[in-house]
């Protein structure tokens, strides 16, 4: 078989391929929109091999390189079972997150995306994959959200999405412009350290910088040494990506104000298990610390350690040893905290702007009432969702998923001492039977009409 | 035993001695509250086992990390989820374990018992046992479903499918810790439906060899 030949033949198996996945259930509602996108793929690059002169190798490698990504993108299904990860937190991932993750297409000036959903290896596979670059037939973006399998009920650590939305916003044309230009004017170029590389590489190899990094920084120096000796002046050549590090703060941001709290708290848990230290300093990734530092700043500034009119009480209580616990995580030192809280201000209020044009992907805290009522059912060892029995008939309220898991978190410091495994399962719960609640109300509400 | 009417169920879960959460409108009866069904199922598998044996069930609770009794166990039912809006199909002769979308605590001088609802019952679907449920328990309740009838029948989340009465405890002086941290069931505080340990404590009746 020649190169051609070979292609034609790997399409039918590819399509062989793609039919199989069919044997298995995965995810809510969307098997046959993934399905169909794929196959839509397929057929554009199955003709586009057939129409290709077989001497043309710069065109079959072209269309070669596009039928293994899809035969990636198809593989990806046979871990997607729906018992593999928990589908009421991606129900309600969807919800939040579809309205800001639209594009402009030539179909429709709001397409949503298609969410794939699978489950991947250890704690550190959470990721959003945002397909940047597709063929060109295709009609809708699909994003690709990876859970650790290990963590299938640990809802409350899934808030880390929150940071992977931002990445999957940052690489959609309809936002990169807007989000760079908030971050550039607010927090980059407005004073610290990422003004450029140069300053960037001056803060990390800077005397005040603590000796863990600079031990770190010792070791990678000769790491390296095949090509050059690792200093601040190529460290953002060799080693590190500079916007890949920004790229990383304003996802944070993202991860803040769409998941609040409980993305603090996820982030420190997560970030702090993967990096006990708090100190490493990634190529892709700006140091553990600096980044906690920042998220602790910023939940200070945007009120989140206070619920108003909250009484003093058992309540009030276990949220202060909740923001106390997480700002004991707050690394020491002027190195950690390179920007102002007027810089930190500045971007947040931008930020909150932009995101909430597209609800309901803000955060927004619980109001007191609502508080109160989750944490007594969740202490009591109940899924904590808008229903109570106060008067002879069921109450029923729509609850934010968000603050389910914000309970979730406070109540890891409840005196009952619930296992975290426990307050995961029932939160994840909650969530589930919330989505019951939800449909229940707005089905009647449809009927009324 | 005297079972609760209305009005005391009402009282009691509105005094958070009785948990069964959530209740959405029409579900309290005159002497029972309706159980609606939640989203996971599990049926046993064809073919993964010839039949049902306990004594392959001997080693059960001394070799918990077992390939062979850990696969046995893992491949008796298949598990499906089923969300809000999608259907699962019960044949006939078949059996399911679903897990009720409510979630139940009895306080310790309270007993339930679960029924299926004369209306399903009618259509074939029948809770296999009159399912106990002990004072103190926390967590979702299985039913066992079966199809009694000819015909599949279809089943969505969140169906009404069976009912609990509630019956008080007429209690001795040595059963004063019901309800301190659970009933002390192996299904206590279960988020859906497991398959239970057959024989427990029935080993002397059990050969060895076999």
């Amino acid at each position: 078989m020649n190169p051609k030949q070979f292609l034609e033949q790997e399409c039918k198996n590819v399509k062989e391929f793609l039919k199989d996945t069919l044997r298995y259930k995965y995810g809510s509602n969307v098997s046959k929109k993934y399905f169909s996108e794929c196959n839509n793929r397929l057929k554009y690059i199955s003709d586009e091999i057939d129409n290709t002169d077989p001497k043309d190798l710069v065109g079959l490698h072209k269309n070669g390189s596009l039928l293994n990504e899809l035969t990636g993108l198809i593989s990806r299904i046979e871990r997607s079972s729906l018992g593999n990860y928990s589908w009421p937190f991606v129900e309600q991932l969807k919800k939040i997150s579809e309205n800001i993750c639209t594009e402009q297409t030539l179909l429709n000036p709001n397409t949503p995306p298609i969410f794939h959903i699978f489950s991947g290896e250890g704690l550190s596979s959470y990721a959003i994959y945002p397909e940047q670059n597709r063929v060109r037939v295709s009609k809708n973006r699909i994003l690709t959200i990876v859970f650790p399998r290990t963590l299938k009920h640990f809802v409350l650590l899934h808030s880390i999405l929150g940071h992977e939305i931002g990445h999957a916003i940052w690489r959609s044309q309809s936002h990169q412009h807007k989000l760079s230009q908030i971050m550039e004017s607010q927090l980059f170029r407005s004073g610290g350290p990422f003004l450029d590389r140069k300053t960037t590489a001056e803060w990390l190899y800077s005397d005040d910088a603590p000796n863990e990094v600079k031990a770190q920084l010792n070791i990678f120096k000769n790491k390296f040494r095949q090509f050059k000796t690792l200093t601040k002046d190529n460290f953002f050549d060799i080693f590190a990506d500079w916007d890949a590090w920004k790229e990383e703060i304003l996802c944070d941001f993202i991860g803040l104000l769409t998941f609040g709290p409980s993305f603090v708290a996820a982030h420190c848990q997560l970030l702090y298990a993967i990096v006990p230290s708090g100190i490493n300093v990634g190529p892709k990734h700006p140091p553990v610390g600096f980044r906690v530092n920042l998220m602790l700043a910023a939940s200070r500034i945007l009120g989140y350690e206070t619920i108003d009119g909250l009484p003093k009480g058992e309540i009030l209580d276990t949220l202060n040893k909740f923001w106390g616990e997480l700002k004991g995580k707050k690394q020491t030192g002027t190195w950690f905290n390179p920007f102002s809280d007027e810089q930190i201000k500045n971007v947040l209020v931008e930020l909150q702007n932009l995101i909430d044009s597209y609800p309901p992907a803000s955060f927004e805290l619980p109001q007191k009432e609502l508080l109160e009522k989750l944490f007594l059912q969740l202490v009591s060892k109940v899924p904590p969702l808008g229903f109570e029995m106060s008067s002879d008939d069921p109450v029923l309220n729509e609850v934010d998923f968000r603050h389910i898991l914000y309970i979730g978190w406070i109540a890891t410091h409840h005196h009952s001492q619930i296992p975290f495994d426990i307050i995961n399962r029932l939160c994840e719960h909650a969530i589930m039977q919330q989505i019951g609640i939800n449909t229940y109300i707005s089905q009647t509400k449809k009927t009324a009409k | 035993m005297t079972a609760l009417s209305k009005t005391r169920i009402v009282e009691r879960i509105k005094l958070k001695e009785l948990i069964v959460s959530p209740l959405l409108p029409d579900q309290l009866g005159r002497s029972s509250i309706d159980l609606r069904m939640g989203t996971v199922v599990l049926v046993a598998r064809a073919g993964a086992q010839s039949h049902v044996d306990p004594c392959a069930y001997r080693h059960e609770s001394i070799k918990d990390d077992d390939h062979d009794i850990i696969q046995g166990r893992k491949q008796k039912h298949e598990r499906y989820d089923i969300p809000f809006n999608e259907s699962f199909l019960l044949h006939p002769g078949s059996l399911a374990l679903v897990p009720t979308f409510e979630w139940v605590i009895l306080p310790s001088d309270l007993q339930g018992i679960v029924t299926a609802r004369s209306s399903w019952a009618r259509e074939g679907l029948n809770i296999a046992t009159a399912t106990i449920i002990n004072p103190g328990y926390m967590g979702i309740i299985t039913l066992e479903l079966a199809n009694f009838g000819e015909i599949p029948i279809k089943l969505y989340p969140g169906l009404r499918l069976a009912q609990i009465a509630f019956y008080n405890i007429d209690k001795g002086d040595g059963d004063n810790n019901y309800g301190s941290d659970g009933d002390g069931s192996e299904f206590n505080m279960s988020f859906e439906p497991k398959a239970g340990k057959l024989v427990k404590s029935d080993w002397p009746f059990i050969p060895k060899n076999d």
